[in-house]
């Protein structure tokens, strides 16, 4: 684990400060007239820190908000409210030449590499354009090119070839490789696995990991595959409904968290294995999606925890607010739950019962 | 005729309790002047009440073995070989008009994109009920709608009764594809196909959806073949398990069998590619070197050769390149592998 650098002060300012940002895609207007009440944010006053060298996975099911935080990280949105700092900079007010070294330094890879590459021009012209602002010549540029192809796993040989002629794997390592060309120090990933094939999953997540250590990228992971945040990510983010339920270690999160949702999240991804079965009485009773209260904790209507409690009034009253829970290693861990130092005994009893 | 094909059950094509006998199924596209072969010399028995997972990778055959048992693979596609015995019937050579009886009745098939399958301007109503009224069921208003509505609880649609005068689009992924599973259920099929139905949903739903069949399959005795690339699924509801690469089973057995002693090296490969949900992660995961290979280039002998790290730490054996392994289909649990690691395996 890439731990921020105790030696360096400079290391302990968060990479990307996402402070209290709330992300409303309000509905367009149609035929002169609004539609429908207000529906409710994408992002709900998100707050996150993520630091200098970290594998950071950003998880959550559909609808969670979980692209949408990557997306302003990056730059693609901008927060309705809040603010997301970038080395103490907010991405949102930068300058132009400050956006341009932002641009450079912060690299987005996407799920679908077949739609990430241009079809009508070959691996070479795709990945000049990230040599074109770099002073090189071009005996340079050509050899630092087949450099960065032997890194992802291509070769020289396959330049002159169209993105049809590559497999799925093939072209998220070109998708890779053409990130890397302008020399980033961040890769945000939104799914860069999910859509290949088992197999090549596997090349896949080794190679964003050698990335990660030789080149000392801090990579943003986005994705609902709860087994590919455990192998790869440092810290992880829990997203439900656009709040930020829970954030810690990979260990605290997957193997003992404080969240009730993060518990029923965990629990109901099989777990493969044929002979113990995944237990999970706090998921079978729920039903569907469920719209979000009004008041309290988005996630009380469905919480086991409650239920095991005997609903307690706070959960439908006030909204919890991450707040930080001692760890016996002295880690950071944040959750927003109100009972959240129950969650493990009453875990517990409910799958022993 | 291949090695494979030598092995076939003489005597009984419809096996004690079995409710679907595959024997020898091979499936042919035309292509650039020559047949290719996606589904090649496949046989396996499915039993009553038993939910068998079909995995394979993309390309590997396993969505058009499930099309051919269906007898919907697309034109230019034929099914050139073998039989397909299902209720004292060869579906492979049965007539047009026969299948399109069996077709939701006897036999049906969900898959995972629930939306491109419906109609986006009929209601969930119509979509339901004219899978009845197809099959010359009840045609009164009424009763249709209660049987609709009595199957859309029973896959636990939140208000089933509004729901069914929505349209597609109204629904949630996660609704959409309990609607599809309603009408593959509706008319209480012996065997379902179904492919790859919670690989689009989130994973909440998904253990609901996999309880769902799994109950169904308990207190019905109705068959599921459960096509997917997820191992976990696979071994979170399936009783047994076929591997499916390149147009061929490489490996079958019980589910506990196969996950605890894998014996083909392509298995063992896929176990080791299911990462470990909790706990310690690996350092680095064992990869596959190179992809799936495509139908039209099928590699000579074991077709899982080129890839195969058992071959190479074999010092490359000259029998994996020039003759397909043989198997014996009989046995609980088999591996199409020269060098088979079957210790302890049901033999």
């Amino acid at each position: 684990m890439t731990t921020p650098d105790e030696t360096s002060a400079d290391a302990l300012v968060p990479l990307f400060s996402v402070r209290n940002v709330t992300k409303d895609f309000e509905r367009k207007r149609r035929f002169g007239r609004k539609r429908g009440r207000r529906s409710r944010p994408a992002l709900d006053a998100v707050s996150v820190d993520i630091y200098r060298g970290e594998a950071f996975g950003i998880v959550g099911e559909s609808g969670s908000g979980k692209t949408t935080l990557g997306r302003l990280l990056i730059g693609f949105d901008t927060p309705t409210e809040g603010e997301v700092h970038f080395e103490g900079r907010v991405v949102a007010a930068m300058s132009r030449p400050e956006r341009r070294s932002f641009r450079r330094r912060v690299q987005m890879v996407f799920q679908n590499p077949f739609a990430s590459l241009n079809p009508f021009r070959t691996i070479r012209d795709t990945l000049s354009d990230g040599y074109a602002r770099r002073r090189m010549s071009s005996a340079e540029r050509s050899a630092s090119m087949t450099e960065l192809l032997a890194r992802v796993g291509l070769n020289e040989s396959m330049l002159e070839r169209y993105p049809h002629e590559f497999s799925g794997g093939q072209r998220q390592r070109i998708v890779l490789a053409r990130a890397l060309t302008v020399e980033p120090s961040v890769l945000i990933a939104d799914e860069p696995v999910s859509a290949l094939d088992v197999s090549i999953q596997a090349q896949v997540l080794n190679l964003l990991n050698s990335l990660k250590n030789d080149l000392g990228l801090t990579v943003v992971m986005v994705t609902h595959d709860l087994r590919v945040v455990n192998f790869f990510c440092d810290r992880i983010a829990v997203l439900y409904m656009g709040h930020i339920v829970e954030v810690g270690s990979r260990e605290a999160i997957m193997n003992d968290s404080w969240h009730p949702y993060t518990r029923m999240l965990i629990s109901a991804a099989p777990n493969g294995d044929p002979e113990t079965r995944s237990e999970r009485p706090w998921v079978s009773s729920e039903l569907g999606a469920t719209e979000p209260p009004a008041e309290g904790c988005i996630f009380a209507p469905r919480c086991w925890l409650r239920q095991q409690l005997g609903n307690p009034e706070r959960c439908t009253i006030e909204q919890p607010t991450a707040r930080p829970i001692l760890m016996e290693d002295g880690a950071a861990h944040l959750t927003a739950c109100h009972f959240a130092e129950e969650v493990p005994q009453q875990a517990k009893a409910a799958v022993g019962a | 005729m291949t090695k494979q094909q030598q092995r076939m059950p003489g005597s009984d094509p419809l096996r004690d309790g079995a409710v679907l006998d595959v024997r020898g199924l091979t499936v042919e596209f035309p292509a650039r002047g020559r047949n290719v072969r996606a589904v090649d010399n496949v046989s396996f028995t499915v039993g009553r009440g038993e939910i068998i997972g079909l995995v394979g990778e993309s390309a590997s055959g396993k969505s058009t073995l499930g099309l051919a048992l269906m007898r919907m693979i697309p034109a230019p596609g034929v099914v050139s070989a073998g039989t397909i015995a299902f209720g004292g019937r060869d579906l492979a050579s049965l007539p047009e008009a026969e299948m399109r009886e069996l077709r939701g009745k006897a036999l049906s098939l969900i898959v995972q994109d629930a939306l491109a399958t419906m109609n986006p301007v009929t209601t969930i109503e119509e979509q339901i009920t004219e899978v009845i009224r197809d099959h010359g069921g009840d045609r009164s208003r009424k009763s249709l709608r209660a049987r609709a509505t009595e199957m859309l609880r029973e896959v636990r649609l939140p208000n089933a009764e509004q729901s069914l005068n929505r349209y597609p689009h109204q629904l949630s992924g996660g609704m959409q594809q309990r609607v599809a599973i309603a009408e593959g259920l509706i008319l209480g099929p012996e065997l379902i196909i179904a492919d790859e139905p919670t690989t689009a949903l989130d994973v909440t739903v998904q253990a609901q959806i996999l309880a769902l069949l799994r109950d169904i399959c308990d207190t019905r005795g109705t068959s599921i073949i459960f096509v997917t690339h997820d191992l976990a699924t696979v071994a979170e509801i399936c009783d047994r398990v076929m591997v499916m690469y390149a147009g061929r089973i490489v490996e079958s057995g019980t589910v506990s069998a196969v996950f605890s002693k894998p014996a083909h090296p392509y298995t063992k490969a896929l176990l080791s590619g299911l990462l470990p949900l909790s706990g310690e992660p690996p350092a680095e995961l064992e990869a596959l070197p190179g992809q799936p290979p495509r139908p039209d280039a099928w590699p000579t002998g074991c077709r899982f050769h080129p890839r195969c790290p058992l071959w190479r730490a074999l010092g490359e054996p000259e029998i994996c390149t020039t003759t397909d392994p043989e198997v014996d289909e009989s046995d609980s649990h088999w591996a199409a592998c020269h060098f088979a690691d079957l210790e302890g395996a049901g033999r």
